[in-house]
């Protein structure tokens, strides 16, 4: 069974870089459909928040919270429609109803429009079996245009309360989509909530954009533009201050990826030869060279400690990956599952790598580093691309379905999935972004 | 081949090309351009099939160039040529070797290049959808300079040589079977 939810979003094109590319196109929208969870999901109770007054609220704000919950996999939110009631006050709950629901959790709130235009947003969650209040939260005066982060930062606090783990629901994706008008390609890089709603342009461009990656802190996006008819590795930041191309040596420019400190990212030049993998000091530009091999050696990804990388490396024929430990320039072979392992990617909480993986057919595989158990967590045609979401606790990945480039959402455990698209075009390379606000453990 | 040397003898109105079929004359040599650069050079048709070619001075500040269109050979050949050679050349699944078929394409434009001095090559590399973009990016940097390499061989000055790597970015065929991504392993060679 899977349900759809079509978004429907009035376009906010905050950043818009005059590149002279392309005029203004209307933004498309990302469609999610939910795959049903994995059969333990707990049932919880979202009942609609109320609304003070008589105006109307213009984000449905227990709705929100009501997908995310069932997006991730491990909650099975109640239909609205068959509440036994809908309380609005703790001492209203009625506890034995619930309990014959098998719900263990409810979640509550109030709305409250204030004069100026602004709202005040309330939230409780209610563990049916103590009776008691475990989360009570207010936010006052929020704009209109942030209610629905608002969603999902009570979506991220009731996750952290009920599973142990920060919900990554504040979070935003980066992507790019690809449409095909005539004899032209437009290619555009977007941010969107981690939802897909709200996604906003911050490069378009009738070349390829490849390869995003989000600084540690949130602010940059590094990426590959072929704007000048070849690969550059360009920085720009979110809010319009700056954007800078990095690299445009001759031959490749590619992969970028941030060392967790922000102070340098690891790129792919193929300047000397053949492709390799540096080091740039992004305070003083200085390029370190840390491959040197005749073979294909690309797609960095920093251990969490910054102080090896793992790449892709053709040395033995095929992709494999490889890790670098940078004091010393030891390199060990890592994956040994199938006959093509590339892009690895390593999970914000260092316990697993997750790779493109092929044995037969592109899936995401994931190495758990501890144990050194691998396992391939997708059935994807055409999968590649993996994003971990900032919890460690989600992937977001491209593949291919119904002859169109989609991205998915699948749980490190597999046991959840999602899928993204845009309705008209292809939409590619995700990348997963850091956390917002950094979570209280 | 005779064919179009003819056509584009007739077209660069006498630039030179007919030295690259003297005995002993090696690729686009310098002396060439500098003499061009100083005045029209004439040739007599008649004696090309002798390797010998007299070629004499006329009276001319120079010729009006005609721009190309970037990713046309435009009028320089003719459509026969291009029938029998199109520009691009294929290869296998994460494979960057030409195969014999391609070392025929691109002995065919090197000789084209030998004999136009003033025509620069950019070789596209281009790989299928599969598997992890930035890799593909590589691999279709390393199929078009195996393809430069070759040029290279036959004599093609490094200088008149740009290689691009677009990786899957650019498929030729937009579907997603065996036969779309046998036609996008590939590099395209551009002249301007």
């Amino acid at each position: 069974m899977k349900s759809v939810f079509q978004i429907k979003k009035s376009l906010i094109t905050l950043l818009f870089f005059s590149l002279g590319l392309i005029p203004h196109v209307v933004q498309a929208n990302l469609v999610i459909e939910i795959s049903e969870g994995y059969e333990n999901a707990l049932p919880i109770a979202v009942i609609p928040f109320q609304v003070e007054g008589s105006t109307s609220i213009p984000e449905d704000i227990s709705a929100i919270v009501s997908h995310n919950l069932r997006r991730s996999g491990r909650f099975s939110p109640l239909d609205k429609n068959v509440l036994p009631s809908r309380p609005t006050q703790v001492e209203d709950i009625i506890f034995e109803q619930w309990r014959s629901k098998d719900v263990d959790h409810l979640i509550m709130g109030h709305i409250t429009p204030r004069p100026n235009g602004l709202y005040d947003v309330e939230m409780r969650l209610v563990d049916v079996l103590r009776r008691k209040q475990v989360i009570g939260k207010r936010w006052r005066d929020v704009p209109r245009q942030q209610l629905r982060q608002v969603a999902h930062q009570m979506s991220d606090e009731i996750y952290l309360e009920l599973t142990g783990i920060p919900g990554a629901f504040n979070t935003r994706l980066a992507y790019v989509t690809m449409k095909v008008r005539g004899d032209e390609r437009h290619y555009t890089l977007e941010v969107s909530d981690s939802d897909g709603h709200n996604p906003q342009p911050l490069l378009r461009s009738k070349m390829p954009i490849m390869s995003p990656s989000w600084s540690p802190d949130g602010r940059k996006l590094a990426y590959v533009s072929f704007e000048t008819g070849r690969s550059n590795v360009v920085v720009q930041n979110l809010d319009g201050s700056n954007r800078e191309v990095l690299a445009d040596f001759p031959g490749i420019n590619s992969a970028p990826s941030w060392s967790p400190d922000g102070k340098s990212l690891a790129i792919t030049l193929s300047k000397d030869g053949n492709a390799d993998v540096f080091i740039m000091n992004l305070q003083t530009k200085a390029l370190r060279k840390v491959t040197r091999h005749w073979a294909i050696e690309t797609e960095a990804a920093w251990s969490i400690d910054g102080k090896s990388l793992y790449f892709n490396s053709d040395r033995r024929g095929q992709p494999q990956i490889f890790k670098m430990e940078l004091d010393s320039g030891n390199v060990t072979r890592i994956s040994f599952q199938g006959n093509y392992n590339a892009n690895p990617e390593t999970s914000p909480n260092g316990r697993y790598l997750a790779m493109v993986h092929s044995n037969n057919g592109f899936n995401v595989g994931l190495l758990d580093l501890y144990t050194n158990e691998f396992n391939v967590l997708t059935d994807a045609f055409l999968g590649e691309s993996p994003s971990f979401a900032p919890n460690s606790d989600m992937i977001v990945y491209a593949m291919n379905r119904n002859n169109k480039g989609q991205l998915a959402v699948v749980s490190v455990d597999g046991r959840a999935s999602q899928i993204l698209s845009v309705e008209d075009g292809q939409v590619r390379e995700p990348a997963w972004g850091p956390y917002r606000v950094q979570p209280n453990k | 081949m005779r064919l179009t040397k003819i056509v584009l003898t007739g077209l660069l109105l006498g630039s030179l090309t007919a030295c690259t079929t003297m005995p002993g004359v090696d690729g686009a040599s310098t002396d060439d351009r500098r003499t061009s650069d100083a005045g029209l050079l004439d040739r007599n048709q008649q004696s090309a099939d002798e390797g010998v070619e007299v070629l004499s001075l006329s009276d001319s500040q120079g010729l009006e160039g005609e721009t190309l269109i970037q990713g046309e050979i435009g009028d320089l050949l003719a459509d026969e040529a291009i029938r029998e050679f199109s520009p691009v050349i294929y290869f296998g699944y994460d494979q960057f070797a030409i195969d014999e078929d391609s070392m025929q394409t691109l002995k065919y434009y090197a000789n084209q290049m030998l004999e136009n001095p003033r025509l620069l090559l950019s070789l596209e590399g281009h790989t299928d959808e599969r598997g992890s973009p930035s890799y593909n990016l590589a691999l279709g940097e390393k199929r078009a300079k195996s393809a430069a390499e070759v040029m290279m061989l036959y004599g093609v000055n490094s200088d008149r040589i740009t290689v691009i790597s677009f990786g899957e970015e650019q498929p030729a065929e937009l579907g997603h079977d065996e036969s779309a991504w046998d036609k996008n392993r590939r590099v395209e060679l551009r002249f301007n």
